[in-house]
């Protein structure tokens, strides 16, 4: 397997000059400086910044959730008003993102609910197909309260791939869940992340995740944010979570961010 | 708790029933409008057996339920439009707000004139208390919507009446039902004034005529089976209640 994904190059969003401010006059808060950053189509790119640097706040709008005070964010050459159609937002509070009264089937469904002329029987099938791919098969009739919180997070997921999306914006999606869960829902979003083809913008501020997971990564600095500095990274695929973190190319790229990070000279 | 009380709950009854007996059997009250409480239970049976009930608590009964039903349909509808629609809660918030605070018998002589004395004015009155507690309610419930299941609908491009049945709604259920739940209440108290003030029957028409009448067993024993057929109506309500919201306890339970 290639070390990056360099079959599509294209840019697929494009961030220019994306600004966010709060308030007004003296009180107002400079969230997002001037974040630039194109995101090629069907890699895998992480924003890594220190709590505080507003890359949340980047996500959203990229997701459309959000309007910058300036800039814009264009997705295949078309601005971002309001959350397009292919792209689709994972939240970090999957507990709170799920419905509590459908039941698993039914809330990775829900996801599937804006495409029109979906045949219910079909719908049904395809979300066995998720449910599969995330690991939950027969899992369909639990409720999300009758489920771990790293359960949680794989319906979440697998209602986010019912939407069909070309784009996964992932929002700091495994800061809740023990190490170990962590772990494998890493390997399970590369995965899917592989064989689905999307694009996957992911925002955390764990420097070994970024590491992990991308094929660039992208560093926010402090508050007024603006992409301090863009790492290739240059390790090989299939990722294994024991293998990949022996290289010395993880260790030396794990360590640069860190310094970078907490303001240190390399 | 609930069940460790009930014991108790239910031996002061029975205690202050006792007493009633006594109280006539002993003489310590003399008077024509106390019978005692052997009388009166066996009014309840007779009027069981002849079938006078069925046809004092029958038409009572229907208009109460056409009145609960018509109330709570109007009231989850508007209160649910208005909560989605800053163009309906311009329109109707200013007259809701006005006849929400009426106190509805002051509304039954107006009523008379227009609608009569028959079933169309009682289950009107029914249906107008009713309506608000369950409109206040429904308009409550949607507003608390979480605002990460908002974004999840705008992530999702989810269209405006699918969020309103497979999120809004649910939502805004327990409210829905614990303004239902008030209003059943209420139904039964407006059922009874409005045939007191008017009208030719049910168990309001009957009390007061029992009153006129000087019978006073047969009216203890109406009211005594009025505050038993209160209480069944709101055990069976707390039964479907949570039946319908096995998810919305669950939750509560987790936090």
């Amino acid at each position: 397997m290639n070390a990056v994904n360099t079959s599509a190059s294209q840019t697929i969003l494009s961030l220019q000059s994306l600004s966010m401010r709060y308030g007004n006059g003296q009180d107002a808060v400079q969230a997002v400086g001037d974040v630039t950053l194109d995101v090629r189509e069907g890699e895998f790119l992480t924003i890594v910044g220190p709590s505080g640097c507003g890359k949340s706040t980047v996500l959203q709008m990229i997701a459309g959730l959000m309007q910058g005070t300036s800039g814009q964010v264009t997705l295949r050459g078309r601005p971002v008003q309001a959350p397009p159609e292919g792209l689709v937002y994972l939240f970090q509070q999957y507990s709170r993102s799920l419905f509590p009264w459908m039941n698993v089937r039914d809330n990775v469904m829900f996801g599937m609910g804006g495409q029109p002329g979906v045949d219910r029987r079909q719908a049904m099938q395809s979300c066995e197909e998720y449910l599969t791919l995330v690991g939950l098969e027969g899992m369909g009739d639990r409720f999300p309260w009758q489920l771990s919180g790293g359960m949680q997070q794989r319906v979440a997921i697998a209602r986010a791939l019912a939407a069909s999306p070309q784009v996964l914006l992932l929002d700091e999606p495994f800061s809740a869940v023990d190490a170990l869960t962590r772990a494998v829902l890493h390997d399970l979003v590369l995965d899917v992340w592989q064989k689905r083809g999307l694009t996957v913008v992911l925002v955390t501020h764990d420097v070994d995740e970024a590491v992990y997971l991308s094929d660039r990564i992208a560093l926010l600095g402090p508050r007024p944010s603006r992409v301090a500095h863009v790492y290739d990274n240059p390790l090989p695929r299939p990722r294994d979570p024991v293998a990949t973190r022996a290289c010395p190319e993880f260790s030396r790229l794990r360590g640069e961010l860190l310094a970078h990070l907490l303001g240190r000279q390399p | 708790m609930w069940r460790s009380t009930a014991w108790t709950g239910w031996a002061l009854v029975v205690g202050l029933c006792v007493l009633w007996q006594l109280s006539v059997v002993l003489g310590w009250v003399q008077s024509e409008n106390w019978p005692p409480l052997s009388a009166v239970l066996a009014k309840i049976w007779e009027g069981f057996v002849s079938g006078e009930w069925l046809s004092v608590f029958g038409p009572s009964i229907v208009r109460m339920l056409s009145g609960y039903a018509l109330g709570c349909a109007l009231g989850v509808m508007l209160g649910m439009l208005v909560a989605n629609s800053r163009w309906a809660k311009r329109l109707l918030g200013t007259s809701i707000a006005l006849l929400r605070p009426l106190p509805v018998p002051a509304i039954i002589p107006p009523l008379i004139l227009l609608l009569g004395v028959d079933d169309a004015l009682k289950i009107t009155v029914i249906a107008f208390g009713v309506f608000f507690p369950v409109f206040m309610s429904a308009y409550a419930g949607v507003l608390a919507v979480d605002p990460v299941h908002k974004q999840v609908l705008r992530t999702f491009r989810i269209p405006g009446w699918i969020a309103l049945f497979k999120v809004k709604l649910p939502t805004a259920l327990p409210y829905i039902f614990s303004g239902m739940r008030i209003s059943l209440s209420l139904a039964l108290v407006l059922t009874v004034i409005a045939e007191m003030t008017a009208g030719n029957d049910g168990v309001g028409y009957y009390i007061v005529s029992m009153q006129y009448a000087m019978r006073a067993a047969d009216m203890y024993a109406a009211v005594i089976l009025l505050s038993l057929l209160g209480y069944v109506l709101n055990r069976l309500f707390v039964v479907l209640e949570s039946r319908w919201l096995r998810w919305s306890r669950q939750l509560e339970e987790r936090k």
